[in-house]
């Protein structure tokens, strides 16, 4: 079962060129490149402390709206 | 003006609906999130369309909470982007009752109320937070 999903990306050209050439470099094809690029990205925002704590804080706070708007 | 991205929209995403975020990125619909994100800083002839913090912030949420980003959870996770989103740029969105904002966010998911509308009902409600006090 393919448990895959295709997107579409913009890219400034600059920024495009730059993938391919990082994509050569590391022989992977440039959808591979990008695949690395989102999850090296949410790693990132996931060690984000500061980030996370604010999240689950705002969840907390904002109980009673969250909990009414997916009832 | 700071924006959140895909992975931030991700990560909100997997908070507030307890999945991972690498399962809310194969469940979820990311046209809608890269619009949405899009939307915020779109330009026509070198001009931002939407200028002030409020009129983004409504856009985000609508175009999110619109677009069933991630079915019963869209309109959550959207309210939450929304939120991140005026903290980064240094505000603060208050709020006295929960069944007003609630009927408003369902309004706005809804088309009855536009986002024009919306960002004046956002508008209202913004503060600049107290620089001593935690961080919401």
């Amino acid at each position: 079962m393919d448990d895959s999903k295709a997107m579409t990306v913009r890219l400034p050209t600059a920024q495009a060129a730059e993938l391919e050439k990082i994509a050569q470099v590391d022989d992977v094809p440039v959808a591979e490149a990008v695949r690395l690029a989102i999850a090296s990205h949410i790693e990132s925002r996931r060690k984000d402390r500061d980030f996370q704590k604010r999240v689950r804080a705002l969840i907390e706070s904002d109980r009673a709206v969250l909990e009414r708007l997916v009832s | 003006m700071h924006y959140l991205d895909f992975a931030d929209v991700l990560l909100i995403a997997s908070e507030a609906s307890g999945v991972s975020p690498e399962t809310v990125h194969r469940v979820a619909r990311p046209h809608v999130i890269q619009r949405a994100l899009m939307a915020q800083e779109a330009e026509i002839d070198g001009r931002q369309v939407y200028a002030e913090v409020e009129m983004k912030a409504s856009v985000l949420y609508a175009r999110l909470a619109q677009g069933n980003v991630l079915g019963l959870h869209s309109a959550a996770i959207a309210w939450l982007c929304m939120r991140e989103f005026i903290y980064r740029n240094g505000l603060k969105l208050e709020y006295n009752d929960p069944d007003d904002v609630v009927v408003m966010l369902e309004s706005v998911a809804g088309g009855l109320v536009s986002e024009v509308a919306f960002a004046s009902w956002i508008r209202d409600r913004l503060s600049i937070p107290d620089p001593h006090a935690e961080a919401v």
